[in-house]
């Protein structure tokens, strides 16, 4: 067992490597009433593509399978997953994303025999053709209910001009058209590639006594045979460095056009450190150019052509990197025309006098991250998974310098890169 | 345990409310209004207030100026909110400043952050003794958009439409935003009398939840130009129970999954002696996972991906939620019926009321464990003029009897039926 104390801003890790490969991060919280418990499997959306480690084939998967598989582990041979929890107290959930499927519960009693329950049922599937038929309805009602969403599809519209083959174009839950393909034979050969115990981190925080919960969890896995498979190997698809379509158009019933802009970056990193550096890096800029206590901002908010709903941001992973840029605007044309046009020329000198109270909003959210659970969990999760020990940010962030900022503002903004996905109001 | 969380009155020239707590790392400021509502416009020149209010101040007098002093002070969210809760519009100010103790430098973070909202409620930019026309007419604009935006969220815009037809004689039917007929008629000068009116003799509460230092704390009052005003304030909130028939309304546009949103009422507040016992049979109805409804329509049948219930404590209202196939909705409804049924002949298990029960204490301890919780938990205690903690709220919810649960399920009465769905 390993702690690490950060005095700063008086905070614990413990964390643990158990024989079977599971990691263990527990962030104690004196005074606290709740615990919370997240077993995150590091398989996601993206990953449909794999080699499969029990015999060498190359599977490739309906998109969408990650989130299927999340559904269907809360089914039970006898009793509802969700009333194991309930009987505790304790409340369930999961989700999905484009890197990992995150089981997770909030209690304020009984932890340790939740906790229990949280890896039984997610190292125990049952799989069977009729609840795999019983869940395509629920998803699909499900899907459709993001269909319905204009933000949401726009952005997977966005994804899709910007990528031709990277999975992150493709929605999370797939497809109708996807899910109902999938068999239980599918969801086994995922579940035995990449629910391994080394494939997993188990995050808790909250009112914990580490030490007996860790022994707990000692026993439990000790009991529990796996395959002694290797992590499995992902196959990405090649991705151009060009984009797949400038512009995608959607008309929908909204109250006015909403206008997402995405710029895709090919310069990606295998190192950590230098993925995240340039993600909070890029992130100061766009708040330097676009954010709301920036000229640009301010400019087009006094003219009416962006209101609040206005957001620039940058995402950075090792297989890909896109800019964001979003807004709502009755004038969508002139928006995106004004925003191109503040792109091209960035003044120096607002970098320079506005990088370090950027910086300062960045410290202060890095601090507010720790009252909250979930959140905390989940950054921690991201920044784990690319190798970076979460207490660095703060660190990362005070050393980011003018120039390392400057270096971007001339190249990040490729207009060849550049796509637009516009949704217009129907009527 | 942390379960004697409280806040004490610091009675002065105006109820301040603080919650003494060090285990957050940051600081929570919060001010309310609280008005009665009384008709669209009033309601939309409440709601366009804080938009007006935050484009610039006497010492600062621009968006961009005041953005830039909240970036340097470590990011702190300032957040301004127009809430509904029964028949009153709340107004609400929410400044969240990280803790001095976790910065090397900022040794004053909460005092500065505090004069700047302040500044921002009481020292607003005017022009010619009023608000900046061009800062109005923009607002206006934002707001009337913001009204019209419900509809790209489907669910939202499903329950405020029942809603709306549910209470169509009654104050609660007014949208918390106004509507965009009255946002347009606002001048700057009658949206300045408002203003004047609220700030002055609006009922309003300051609430404290973190660990200022003493020095901040002691004359708190002094620091602030609040003043005492509860002149305008009324609390009757109209409960209205009575028989009648059921109103059906279906309203058509393309979508992909149907909405469908059933208003009920309940006859219970949380004024009353069965306010817990509509808790619990809410969690049991459509709470959550463990729910009849959850597993009923949506586990057993897959006729939704989402299905719940919710009540509104002050009005006595109840709404259930669904996202189904058009063609399914009369099998759902009656569904809902079948089991509301059940409940009240008490066809659930000792298990499936166990579980009810845990699941709202549970969330209620949770609520110990951020501010903003405990700050929305005690806001509903002043407004209902029930001052209780969370911990006595666990206490009432334990001693419900199933009997209890099945009275309170008795009451419940549909007065309208909502379904949003495609054009055939």
């Amino acid at each position: 067992m390993e702690r690490i104390y950060n005095k700063r801003i008086d905070e614990t890790l413990i964390k643990e490597k158990l024989p079977n490969g599971l990691n263990i991060y527990i962030f104690p919280k004196k005074n606290y009433v709740k615990q919370y418990a997240v077993l995150s499997v590091d398989f996601g959306s993206n990953d449909i593509n794999f080699i499969d480690s029990k015999n060498g084939k190359n599977r490739n998967m309906p998109s969408g399978i990650a989130h299927f598989l999340e559904h269907q582990l809360f089914e039970d041979k006898e009793k509802s997953i969700f009333d194991k929890f309930a009987d505790l107290g304790a409340s369930a959930n999961a989700f999905t994303n484009f890197d990992s499927t995150n089981y997770l519960f909030s209690s304020t009693e009984n932890f340790n025999d939740s906790l229990i329950n949280l890896l039984d049922f997610v190292q125990d599937p049952y799989f069977s053709e009729e609840n795999v038929k019983k869940e395509k309805g629920i998803i699909t009602q499900e899907i459709k209910m993001y269909q319905d969403n204009p933000y949401w599809r726009s952005y997977f519209n966005l994804l899709s001009a910007l990528y031709l083959n990277h999975p992150v174009k493709n929605d999370i839950a797939g497809t109708e058209a996807s899910v109902n393909s999938i068999t239980p034979e599918d969801l086994y050969i995922c579940y035995y590639n990449f629910y391994l115990p080394t494939n997993m981190d188990l995050i808790l925080v909250g009112n914990i006594d580490a030490e007996e919960i860790i022994d707990s969890i000692k026993i439990n896995q000790a009991k529990k045979s796996f395959p002694h498979f290797k992590n499995p190997v992902r196959i990405i698809a090649e991705e151009p460095n060009k984009i797949s379509k400038k512009l995608i158009e959607e008309n929908m019933n909204v109250a006015r056009p909403i206008v997402q802009i995405g710029f895709k970056d090919t310069e990606i990193y295998k190192d950590p450190n230098k993925t995240i550096q340039k993600e909070y890096a890029v992130n100061i800029l766009l708040d330097i150019i676009f954010g709301k206590s920036s000229k640009n901002y301010n400019e087009l908010y006094d003219e009416g052509i962006i209101d609040n709903s206005f957001s620039s941001t940058y995402h950075i992973k090792p297989d890909y990197a896109y800019i964001h840029l979003y807004g709502e605007s009755s004038q969508p044309d002139l928006m995106r025309e004004k925003v191109k046009e503040k792109m091209i020329d960035i003044d120096e000198k607002e970098i320079r006098n506005n990088f370090k109270k950027i910086k300062s909003k960045y410290q202060g959210s890095f601090i507010r991250l720790f009252n909250n659970f979930k959140p905390l969990a989940s950054e921690f999760i991201n920044y784990r998974r690319l190798g970076i020990d979460i207490f660095d940010i703060s660190n990362i962030i005070e050393n980011i310098t003018a120039e390392d900022i400057l270096i971007y503002k001339d190249k990040i903004f490729d207009k060849d890169l550049m796509v637009e996905s516009i949704i217009l109001d129907k009527d | 345990m942390n379960n004697d969380l409280e806040f004490t009155n610091i009675k002065n020239r105006f109820n301040i409310h603080n919650l003494a707590v060090d285990k957050f790392k940051t600081n929570l400021i919060q001010l309310y209004f609280m008005l009665p509502l009384k008709n669209h416009k009033e309601a939309a020149m409440t709601a366009l207030l804080p938009a007006v209010l935050k484009r610039g101040t006497e010492k600062l007098p621009n968006n961009r100026a005041l953005k830039t002093q909240l970036e340097e002070l470590y990011g702190s969210k300032l957040n301004f909110n127009v809430l509904k809760r029964g028949e009153n519009q709340i107004l609400k100010f929410s400044l969240e400043i990280v803790n001095e103790k976790f910065l090397p430098h900022k040794a004053n973070l909460t005092e500065e952050a505090f004069e700047l909202l302040n500044d921002i409620i009481f020292h607003p930019l005017l022009e010619d003794g009023i608000f900046k026309e061009d800062f109005v007419i923009q607002e206006k604009e934002n707001l009337k958009n913001n009204i019209i935006s419900l509809i790209n969220d489907k669910y939202s815009y499903a329950l405020e439409n029942c809603i709306k037809k549910m209470c169509k004689n009654e104050k609660y039917g007014i949208y918390k935003l106004g509507d965009v007929k009255s946002a347009e008629t606002i001048s700057s000068r009658e949206l300045f009398n408002h203003y004047q009116k609220i700030i002055n003799k609006a009922k309003r509460s300051l609430f404290l939840v973190g660990n200022f230092k003493s020095s901040f704390m002691d004359n708190i009052s002094e620091k602030t130009p609040l003043k005492t005003g509860e002149e305008i304030y009324d609390n009757n909130t109209e409960v209205v129970y009575k028989e009648k028939e059921i109103d059906f309304y279906e309203e058509e546009m393309p979508v992909n999954q149907a909405k469908l949103t059933l208003g009920f009422r309940t006859g219970i507040t949380r004024k009353m002696d069965d306010y817990y016992a509509l808790i619990v049979f809410n969690s049991l109805l459509g709470g959550s996972t463990h729910s009849k409804l959850f597993q009923e329509v949506r586990e057993k049948r897959s006729l939704a991906y989402y299905v719940n219930s919710s009540i509104e404590s002050t009005k006595g209202l109840l709404f259930i939620n669904s996202g189904i196939d058009a063609e399914n909705s009369e099998k759902v409804i009656e569904l809902i019926n079948r089991e509301i049924k059940a409940i009240i002949d008490g066809q659930f298990s000792e298990e499936e009321f166990l579980r009810s029960k845990k699941s709202i204490v549970n969330s209620l301890k949770e609520d110990f464990d951020s501010s903003r919780a405990l700050a929305a938990q005690y806001l509903l205690t002043l407004i209902n003029e029930r001052d209780e903690s969370i911990s006595e709220t666990i206490e009432g919810i334990n001693s419900v009897d199933i009997i209890d649960v099945q009275a309170a399920a008795k009451k419940l009465k549909m007065d309208t039926v909502y379904l949003l769905k495609s054009e055939e």
